[in-house]
């Protein structure tokens, strides 16, 4: 089975190659059959990257340990779910992962292509199987998931217990899908560059690619976020650390693409941001990858060094090189952007909003490439810890955030500030109020006020500007109120779907400065039976039960959680001896309420004279980050729903 | 001219956080050079020596031998440990080192090690 999948990459690479190929001289000589050969490469392609899958997959679920990444990730006891996991545990696994989703996409973009803008389809597949190709170079020759052992074993070293979780499960996937999605709108952009478009802009037949790869990833780094809170047992849920970091600049520049995109008119070619910012996400992508693979910078979650750590910067630097002079030369073709706009107008707003983009991306790749610069430059290797970018930037998110709550209120043409401060007068007031009430309350806390001043802004300003648009269809309509509110959404998605998309970022943002400014925490050690005080609580520590299996054994200890009299919870910490897992594990016990998590980790025990040592944390609000990341994914998936057939008729893309 | 005082403004705050939050990475030696309580925080490089590593349950905690050529540090860390982490592994830890406890306190643990699997036969 192995040596099918292997195989299968193998031909799977060179159907790439040569898909490639024929696309580039079908556009060169202007060859249908070649057209022909280049499409069908890119089918072969996907099913030959699926074949390698699924064999992997079969070779997890099988149990087949003469497999390196089926040995070091699975064992005979694991479960099913989570042998399923272990695929993209491995970073040969995750490799062919992003492989096959890439492949996956491609096909379906190609596609799509060929329906709505068959002149660039050649071009497209040009570039793209050409990256594929890479791809799958890196995954036959550097990094192969079929890699054998010397030996046969009889059963498999296991899973990392803490990966046993299933927010940890779906975050790669959700994550190498947006980084797949990403280089549609990639191809497309350096495509656009090699011919001449008759028909109109890419723009619009790309945007929903940046979106889905958007959302995509944006989901992704929440998950991880979440597994990180829920399992690490530290109380947070974002270190910094240079592999997140490099998974979120691929969205900040997806983030700029998107609204980019969102700016072109119908028939109007896409801009220079929006070239640049296709190039940038998909680029980003590439470092991050790079970052995780090289040992380049030292991470919690880096796999060491490995030569397909160093393939990964060649193939970033060439994609750089080559789609940066396309576009280079783009620029200088077309001349400079049609003047300048105005700031108080939707095109100064956008224009505001990518270069704080770009100064946030800017800063954050400063301080996580800081070690490899001060190690080359300056003979003396430096980090740049979390301090650094708590410092830097939250003051660019919250200039974002005061932007985004402007912007729904803000027209394409120059606004006088008079009228904008009209406009803004209700969002403005609300604000003002509530946090008056906060100060009320006790907040001392500058950041406390800006972070919820900012989120409670767009919140209001996204409302004021629904609100406005469903009076205006019900005034037209003659509908009731809340009726044109909903119809809204059907009319125009990207609009309705980026309003609720930004009260869901917005929730995020209460989350964020909840959980930092409301926050304590307590370390204690107890006998059986006594108790302590925390936050308006009373912890009591009542037993501890230790629990055998063969696989493992689990030391729980209950605490019961009291509000002055009344017993409000059970809290079960535990600690986790693994047999296969020298390590031992803990899990947390959490208390969820709408105001504040109540946080509690069992340190250790001693068997001899029967304390337990614990640390118990207060994070506030924290739930909202959650609720916050479902509204932005049910808001996301309303602005990817496809339009009916019927209205799209007659129109480009 | 707005923007350039705005990229100055931003420089400004990147030049003051990296003031504050700088973290050098050293070896053993560098760091006893440097003075052990001087130095703060920093992160220090070594292997794991043989023979010294031991998990404590009772505290939740690992204890082990730094060591890079001649010279070695003891470290002490609690926290989640990487699945490559064992005797002889190349690790790079984060903290301070304590002069009461005469140990380093590391709040950080990171490995290098390529994968979890190494190829010589046990």
């Amino acid at each position: 089975m192995a040596t099918l999948g292997s195989l299968a990459l193998t031909i799977a690479l060179a159907s790439a190659l040569g898909s490639a190929v024929a696309a580039a001289l079908a556009l060169r000589w202007r060859a249908p059959f070649l057209g022909a050969v280049a499409r069908r490469g890119v089918l072969a392609t996907a099913a030959l990257t699926s074949v390698a899958t699924l064999s992997l997959l079969w070779s997890l679920l099988a149990g087949d340990y003469r497999l390196e990444s089926v040995y070091n990730y699975t064992s005979l006891d694991l479960d099913p779910l989570y042998k399923i996991s272990a695929f993209w545990a491995s970073p040969q696994g995750s490799l062919l992962l992003w492989s096959w989703l890439q492949a996956m996409v491609l096909a379906l973009a190609t596609w799509r292509l060929k329906l709505r803008q068959p002149d660039m389809l050649r071009p497209f597949i040009a570039v793209s199987m050409l990256v594929q190709a890479l791809f799958l170079t890196a995954s036959a020759f550097l990094s192969d998931p079929f890699g054998t052992l010397a030996w046969i074993p009889g059963d498999g070293r296991g899973l990392n217990p803490l990966l046993e979780n299933l927010s940890m499960a779906a975050h790669p996937p959700a994550v190498f899908l947006g980084y797949a999605l990403f280089a549609v709108p990639f191809a497309l952009a350096t495509a656009s560059t090699l011919t001449d478009q008759k028909q109109g802009g890419w723009g619009v037949a790309g945007r929903p690619w940046a979106v889905a790869a958007w959302l995509a990833l944006g989901i992704g780094n929440l998950l991880g976020a979440q597994w990180a809170y829920v399992e690490l047992g530290w109380g947070g849920y974002w270190a910094w650390d240079p592999v997140e970091n490099g998974s979120l600049l691929p969205w900040l520049a997806g983030t700029a693409l998107l609204h980019s995109m969102g700016m072109q008119r119908l028939r109007e070619r896409p801009s220079h941001w929006v070239h640049l910012f296709a190039m940038l996400a998909f680029c980003l992508c590439l470092l991050g990858t790079y970052l995780v693979r090289s040992g380049a910078v030292s991470s919690v979650h880096s796999y060491g060094h490995s030569p397909v750590g160093d393939f990964f910067l060649w193939f970033l630097l060439a994609m750089l090189t080559g789609s940066g002079s396309l576009l280079a030369l783009r620029w200088r073709r077309s001349g400079p952007a049609s003047g300048q706009s105005p700031l108080l107008s939707k095109p100064g707003a956008f224009l505001l909003a990518n270069s704080l983009l770009l100064a946030v991306a800017f800063v954050v790749l400063w301080g996580t490439l800081y070690p490899v610069i001060s190690r080359t430059l300056l003979r003396q290797e430096t980090y740049l810890g979390a301090d650094y970018f708590n410092a830097v930037a939250p003051p660019l998110f919250l200039a974002l955030l005061v932007l985004l709550a402007a912007c729904p209120l803000l027209t394409r043409d120059q606004d006088s500030p008079r009228r904008l401060a009209r406009k803004l007068a209700l969002p403005l007031g609300l604000t003002t109020l509530a946090l008056a009430a906060l100060g009320f309350s006790g907040l001392r806390e500058m950041w406390g006020y800006l972070g919820f001043g900012a989120a409670l802004l767009v919140v209001s300003s996204s409302c004021q500007a629904w609100v406005g648009d469903a009076q205006a269809r019900r005034l037209a309509r003659g509908e009731p109120l809340l009726v044109s509110f909903v119809r809204l959404i059907a009319q125009n998605r990207p609009r309705y779907g980026g309003h609720i998309v930004h009260v869901g970022l917005a929730l995020i943002v209460v989350g964020i400065t909840g959980s930092a400014v409301y926050h304590s925490e307590l370390d204690f050690s107890l006998a059986v039976g006594q108790s302590v005080s925390f936050a308006g609580y009373t912890l009591t520590y009542e037993d501890i039960v230790v629990e055998s299996t063969p696989s493992r054994d689990t030391v729980a200890a209950v605490v019961v959680l009291a509000d002055g009299n009344l017993r409000v919870g059970t809290l079960r910490p535990q600690k986790i001896l693994h047999v296969s897992y020298e390590q031992p594990v803990s899990e947390v016990a959490i208390r969820t309420t709408p105001l504040h998590d109540l946080y509690l980790i069992l340190q250790g025990w001693d068997a001899a004279s029967g304390k337990a040592v614990f640390r118990v944390l207060l994070n506030g609000l924290i739930v909202w980050m959650w609720i916050g990341s479902a509204v932005l994914l049910l808001g996301g998936l309303i602005c990817l729903w496809p339009v009916p057939r019927s209205r799209t008729a007659g129109l480009p893309g | 001219m707005l923007g350039a005082l705005v990229g100055l403004a931003i420089g400004l705050l990147v030049w003051s956080a990296m003031q504050s939050s700088a973290v050098y990475y050293l070896t053993p030696a560098e760091l006893r050079a440097k003075g052990l309580e001087q130095a703060g925080r920093v992160r220090v490089a070594g292997r794991v020596l043989e023979d010294t590593l031991s998990w404590d349950s009772v505290q939740g905690s690992v204890s082990f031998t730094l060591a890079e050529g001649q010279d070695s540090i003891p470290v002490r860390y609690a926290g989640p440990v990487p699945d490559t982490f064992r005797e002889g592994a190349s690790v790079v830890v984060e903290g301070k080192y304590s002069s009461a406890a005469e140990r380093f306190d590391a709040h950080l643990l990171m490995t290098k090690c390529p994968s979890r699997y190494e190829t010589r036969l046990e």
